[in-house]
């Protein structure tokens, strides 16, 4: 097991880079001198060799991208281009931001999307099950930046409670953020815990539990809610791969200073130590979530845990 | 269970074209999800014929005009008419969420069954690339590629299309990892069957139904990141009046003329909550298994 | 005579499918007594696991009703129990065996704790003894007792089987309902378990009720046999009256789809149709269709008759 989750740490280091060279490798295709785009197009020849030269830029790809990846091995990610701070620095200071807002609608994701679905799954074919359907077909369907726009509009422009920007920087300019940008997840969710609920709701086992006499609130916290829990965990897996996808989005709305907003700031300006430093930030993200999904998984149920001992042995 | 050795196509053949729209358009919510989704599309492509207005046509004294008898939706900030961009713009929108969507399915299909169906190595080494594609998620690798390939119609489809790839390919894999050990397939290649026979003829009729359901909710979401891809200022630029890009035109005026926001918008969920619900009803009458 | 031990009083009960209705048991009624084993014979469909299922009272509330009816079981009737004396005769003095042992059990539980469930539910054992009489229960059904800690998925399928025995035996019941307890087995394992189920039986004096299809298990192990079709009991009898003196025409089809090697027959007989569509039943005799006896006296009311003491039969050309 151990030797398991090494492996996969070691691999997920792998699949970082990797991503991080396929990144580079498109921003390197982008046509545009970076000197120009940094000095302006007024700047002197000379000017420009010499700027290219203190980049790196003047260099063949390889050199380049060799330097790129022993930067982001040694996880300094280089200075910007435009501001010539160093990314890292940056990243450090607008990591807050997204780690609240992914974090608290992670949060919000996993505990109402699982209470809806099991909540609608219990009340299978009755109006409340149908209502918590159409509403939750609803955020699935609606672009999740134009929910948000919405929010703003009821939220600020005609009640005045919550602010539309990130200006204040208090607890309020997080709600509406955390909130638009975990809608879309949470209503997936609560359809994926629906199906899954609903799947071991009829499950034979169930029944052999109250053929024992056991208790139905036993039946239900004991039998049930363990097996339907695990394709409820991959469904928050998918749900976190979408509040971070979706972040950049959110904060692009909310005008918030996060990591999602830089790498869209990074992307118009053309700033490729910017996009490749907040992509590496996104994959290494993406991948911890994926592994403790998969971790949890093999943690809970003693099927997929008997599969890696397995090919733990045969090694 | 004798069935198994046939190859479960032969029997979905005798189910004439009509009786399955019939079983997929069952219940009411995805006849809903038809009978929107038609007359989205006929608005669409019709619509502009009939439409008094152009798409560039302004008039200065209609800015931001609420919506009236001539103009259904209002007129936005240049005093054009919202109901015949819609139309317009549509489009572009449909067009790009069946286009990647038809697109990363035949691609990701092709990945999936090679890799299934040979194994080893190969599979190996494709779905290790899968695993390097999709560490990021979609919508962020739609952000970087339409970035390196520019704005406009063809790079954003193609953006879209990389982006979801890596789902498809991974959903036919498991499909043919299950399939693979059934006896029709050692049936056909007991009796000498071409391994590209094989995969095409045999596996993928049987490992291709969750991957319709998939794509055709794929065309939904592609709808929605084409249009978040516009908002943030990639993908279809104003003045196209892609259904995101005029989103993103009516932003600055989201204070104080807050109706602009509200048509394409509205018209986007409706799209996408019609193909949703008609993905639910090609699910239901394709794998009964899976009815909820 | 003693009383009866269990009694059974036009049980209905029906699904709810959409706007349909399916009548899935319509006014069965039988008895037994103490240690008697009730075989019930009819083909997929016709109502047998609905039957032991209202016994149990574990229907799914949402889709299926048990319209009226009396369960006595030793004097007392089941169907005025509130759910929580229910919950005392679940698994204690009713146990169940179910048809597919693949999915009878919990996959996220060892087997253990599964049999030690229902054993701290109707003892007042402390966990440790608990696992001790699961441990034995193991071994009762021929299952190591080292077997305890693993899971389902680590056995095979008539070992998941002896399990589920294991589960439904481990506290004593007095009535034992086996759905189909060897369809889902190879036939090697299925003599196997069928032995297994009739020597636990003897040795613990259980009354049982079987469910099957299969003429051969009832032939090894009841006493008593209902033949039932489209939730009615068409023929009922002992063991002899219907094996030796079949007079229902459907017992008679389904003897005749016996294959018989002494008659040296090369086709076997198949009762001609197919069981009636349980949302509209016809009126009068349900078989009456696919009868080659039937007359126009079949459409009309169908009196259960007393060919000899204890052998009914539910047809009019009797």
């Amino acid at each position: 097991m151990y030797r398991y989750v090494i492996n996969r740490l070691l691999w997920m280091i792998v699949i970082v880079l990797l991503a991080a060279v396929v990144v580079f490798t498109l921003m390197y295709m982008i046509p545009g001198d970076p000197a120009k785009l940094m000095l302006g197009l007024e700047a002197s020849e000379e000017v420009l060799a010499q700027k290219a030269h203190q980049l790196g830029t003047d260099q063949p790809y390889i050199v380049q991208l060799g330097n790129y990846l022993w930067s982001v091995i040694t996880l300094n990610f280089g200075n910007s281009w435009k501001y010539s701070v160093p990314v890292m620095q940056e990243l450090g200071a607008r990591l807050k931001h997204t780690i609240i807002i992914g974090g608290v609608g992670m949060l919000l994701n996993v505990f109402i999307g699982t209470v809806l679905g099991i909540f609608a799954a219990t009340h299978e074919g009755k109006w409340q099950d149908s209502l918590t359907m159409v509403i939750a077909m609803v955020f699935i369907s609606a672009p999740g930046f134009w929910v948000a726009l919405m929010a703003i509009i009821v939220f600020s422009s005609y009640l005045g409670i919550l602010p539309a920007t990130f200006i204040l920087c208090d607890w309020r300019s997080y709600v509406l953020p955390t909130i638009c940008g975990a809608l879309g997840g949470i209503a997936i969710n609560a359809r994926q815990s629906r199906s899954a609920m609903l799947e071991v709701i009829r499950a034979d086992f169930v029944t052999t539990a109250r053929a024992k006499g056991q208790r139905e609130g036993i039946v239900v916290r004991r039998h049930m809610l363990p097996n339907a829990l695990m394709p409820i965990i991959t469904g928050v897996g998918g749900g976190l791969a979408m509040i971070v996808a979706g972040s950049a989005v959110m904060e692009n709305v909310f005008s918030v200073p996060g990591v999602g907003q830089y790498l869209l700031d990074g992307v118009n300006q053309r700033d490729r130590p910017v996009v490749c430093g907040c992509v590496v930030f996104f994959a290494g993200f993406t991948s911890i979530a994926i592994l403790l999904t998969d971790l949890a998984y093999a943690f809970l149920d003693p099927r997929i845990k008997a599969q890696y001992t397995r090919r733990k042995k045969a090694k | 269970m004798a069935n198994q050795v046939e190859s479960p196509l032969a029997r979905r053949k005798q189910i004439p074209g009509l009786e399955f729209f019939q079983r997929m358009t069952k219940s009411w919510s995805s006849k809903l999800g038809f009978i929107v989704l038609a007359v989205i599309v006929l608005f669409c492509v019709f619509g502009p014929l009939f439409s008094p207005y152009t798409v560039d046509e302004y008039h200065m004294e209609n800015m931001y005009a609420l919506p009236s008898l001539a103009h259904p939706f209002g007129c936005d900030h240049m005093g054009r008419d919202i109901m015949v961009r819609l139309m317009v713009g549509g489009r572009y929108s449909l067009l790009m969420g069946i286009i990647a969507s038809l697109a990363s399915a035949v691609i990701g299909v092709a990945i999936g069954l090679i890799a299934g169906y040979f194994g080893g190595i190969v599979e190996t080494i494709l779905m290790r690339f899968m695993d390097v594609w999709s560490a990021l998620p979609g919508m962020l690798l739609c952000i970087i590629i339409s970035s390196a390939l520019g704005e406009g119609f063809t790079q954003t489809i193609i953006a879209l299309t990389i982006g979801s790839i890596p789902g498809c390919a991974r959903m036919t894999r498991g499909q043919v990892l299950a399939e693979r050990s059934k006896e029709y397939i050692e049936a056909a290649e007991s009796i000498n069957c071409s391994k590209v026979s094989i995969m095409f003829r045999h596996l993928l009729p049987n490992v291709i139904q969750p991957t319709i359901v998939v794509t055709t909710m794929g065309i939904g979401s592609i709808i929605n990141m084409a249009a978040s891809l516009s908002y943030i200022g990639l993908g279809v630029q104003p003045p196209t009046p892609e259904w995101g890009a005029m989103l993103a035109d009516a932003k600055g005026y989201i204070m104080f003329y807050p109706h602009l926001m509200a048509a394409p918008g509205i018209i986007i969920a409706l799209t996408v909550l019609a193909v949703n619900l008609l993905g639910d009803g090609l699910r239901d009458a394709l794998d009964p298994k899976l009815r909820g | 005579m003693s009383e009866n031990f269990l009694e059974v009083k036009d049980l209905e009960a029906y699904y709810t499918q959409g706007k349909d209705i399916v009548q899935a048991v319509n006014g069965v009624s039988f008895s037994m007594k103490k240690g008697q084993t009730l075989g019930l014979v009819g083909e997929t469909g016709a109502g047998k696991t609905t039957i032991a299922k209202a016994i149990l009272r574990i229907l799914p509330d949402i889709a299926a009703h048990v319209k009226s009816g009396k369960i006595v079981l030793e004097g007392e009737d089941l169907m005025t129990k509130s759910e929580d004396e229910m919950y005392e005769i679940r698994g204690s003095k009713i146990a169940m065996i179910f048809q597919d042992p693949m999915t009878a059990l919990n996959p996220l539980m060892t087997v253990g704790d599964q049999i030690l469930e229902v054993l701290l539910l109707h003892n007042d054992y402390d966990k440790k003894t608990g696992m001790e009489k699961a441990g034995d229960m193991l071994e009762l059904v021929g299952i190591p007792r080292e077997r305890y800690v693993e899971y389902p998925h680590q056995f095979s399928g008539g070992m998941k089987q002896r399990v589920v025995i294991a589960m439904a035996l481990a506290c004593d019941p007095e009535l034992l309902l086996a759905d189909e307890p060897t369809t889902a087995l190879d036939v090697t394992i299925q003599a196997q378990v069928l032995d297994l189920i009739r020597e636990l039986r003897e040795k613990l004096e259980t009354s049982m009720i079987l469910i099957t299809h299969d003429l051969g298990v009832i032939a090894q192990t009841c006493n008593l046999v209902a033949v039932i079709y489209a939730g009615k009991i068409v023929e009922m009898g002992t063991l002899e009256d219907i094996f030796d003196h079949p007079t229902h025409p459907y017992t008679k089809g389904l003897f005749g789809s016996l294959p018989s090697m002494a008659q040296g027959e090369k086709r076997l007989h198949s009762i001609p149709g197919l069981p009636p569509d349980p949302t509209h039943l016809p009126e009068g005799c349900a078989f009456a269709p696919r009868c080659p006896h039937a007359t126009e006296a079949c459409k009309g009311a169908i009196v259960n008759k007393e060919l000899t003491p204890g052998h009914f039969c539910l047809c009019c050309g009797v």
